[in-house]
């Protein structure tokens, strides 16, 4: 068993928020629904004249140690034990927020039906061998998905000190 | 390729481009920016509306579905506007609600609104006589404005 997860280049991101749009095409979004399952944050560091901006595009990101999956009370979240991603049986759903409060990552939708919607990497594009729509349509290809073995781990540690730097510089703004 | 203007240098006209002031400035102007200090420049892009085009696609209409005027947080400290507040812009011609994008996007001292949007028009902001003395252009990155807290407390659409 793999564990498949998605990977996400700051240094890359415009920010142009094509992989926002190609999730609620994919997903048909209605027109009163929640926007979609992918979010792109901006984050702004720095003061004019050197302010840096950076984009940051937030999915589910499929946990390995998924804290949805353990506070749902009627087990609607299960692990695809093939490739590791997290899916929703909806018709368990009793649309209780647990999964939304747990989230680190505000991946948890509620549509109008009130049950819970969230990413589920494209699972049936995977089936026929297409990428997920947020990584085929993404122009920098800032986005990318795949075992999380296989995806360079020095792209993961790049992101991440870059993020943590946005983050930090956030939380002094606050304060 | 036409580096000097043929046709400006007949017409009598400078026929290099050279800076000039515009005609509304903290510069030129200094009077007009005592009420209104905020350079105001108009008709950026946001990647998901191509002008006013895919503005009432209700997908990309999601990713900003109100009018927002970019504004420096230096700025907007000095006027206590919060981020997504509801604020007026003014011109010495008219007013527009627009929410605060309070944003290191533009340099203090400059705002900037994105065209396309009909409950904000740009074109409400500016005299129709206010334009380039050649082209004929309108002025709309160059004019005058004040950012204030709204009264109202939401906008229209």
């Amino acid at each position: 068993m793999s564990q498949y997860g998605f990977s996400f280049d700051v240094s890359r991101c415009s920010g142009c928020m094509a992989c926002v749009v190609a999730c609620q095409d994919q997903n048909d979004f209605s027109d009163d629904e929640a926007v979609a399952f992918r979010h792109v944050t901006r984050y702004e560091s720095g003061a004019y004249p050197s302010a840096q901006i950076s984009h940051f595009s937030l999915s589910c990101q499929h946990c390995g140690d998924a804290t949805c999956l353990m506070v749902c009370p009627t087990g609607a979240l299960f692990r695809r034990p093939e490739d590791g991603i997290v899916l929703l049986n909806r018709d368990l759903c009793i649309g209780c927020h647990s999964c939304e409060l747990a989230c680190p990552f505000g991946a948890p939708k509620f549509p109008e039906d009130g049950k819970m919607a969230k990413c589920d990497l494209c699972h049936v594009r995977g089936e026929h061998n297409m990428k997920p729509a947020c990584v085929l349509v993404c122009p920098t290809q800032a986005l990318d998905v795949g075992p999380i073995e296989e995806l360079s781990i020095k792209k993961a540690e790049k992101a991440s000190i870059t993020i943590m730097k946005s983050l930090m510089v956030i939380s002094t703004k606050e304060t | 390729m036409e580096f000097v203007s043929g046709l400006l240098k007949e017409a009598g006209i400078e026929p290099l481009p050279t800076y000039k002031e515009p005609d509304q400035s903290p510069v030129s102007t200094p009077e007009i920016a005592k009420q209104y200090p905020l350079i105001l420049t108009t008709g950026a892009r946001l990647p998901m509306f191509m002008h006013s085009r895919m503005f009432r696609v209700p997908w990309t209409r999601k990713l900003r579905p109100d009018p927002m005027v970019d504004i420096n947080p230096k700025d907007a400290g000095a006027r206590g506007l919060a981020p997504d507040e509801w604020v007026t812009l003014a011109t010495t011609r008219g007013s527009i609600r627009v929410r605060a994008n309070v944003t290191e996007l533009v340099p203090p001292g400059v705002v900037s609104i994105y065209h396309g949007v009909p409950s904000a028009d740009a074109n409400e902001l500016i005299d129709p006589d206010y334009r380039d003395p050649i082209s004929g252009y309108p002025g709309y990155k160059s004019l005058l404005c004040e950012v204030k807290k709204s009264l109202e407390r939401r906008g229209g659409r």
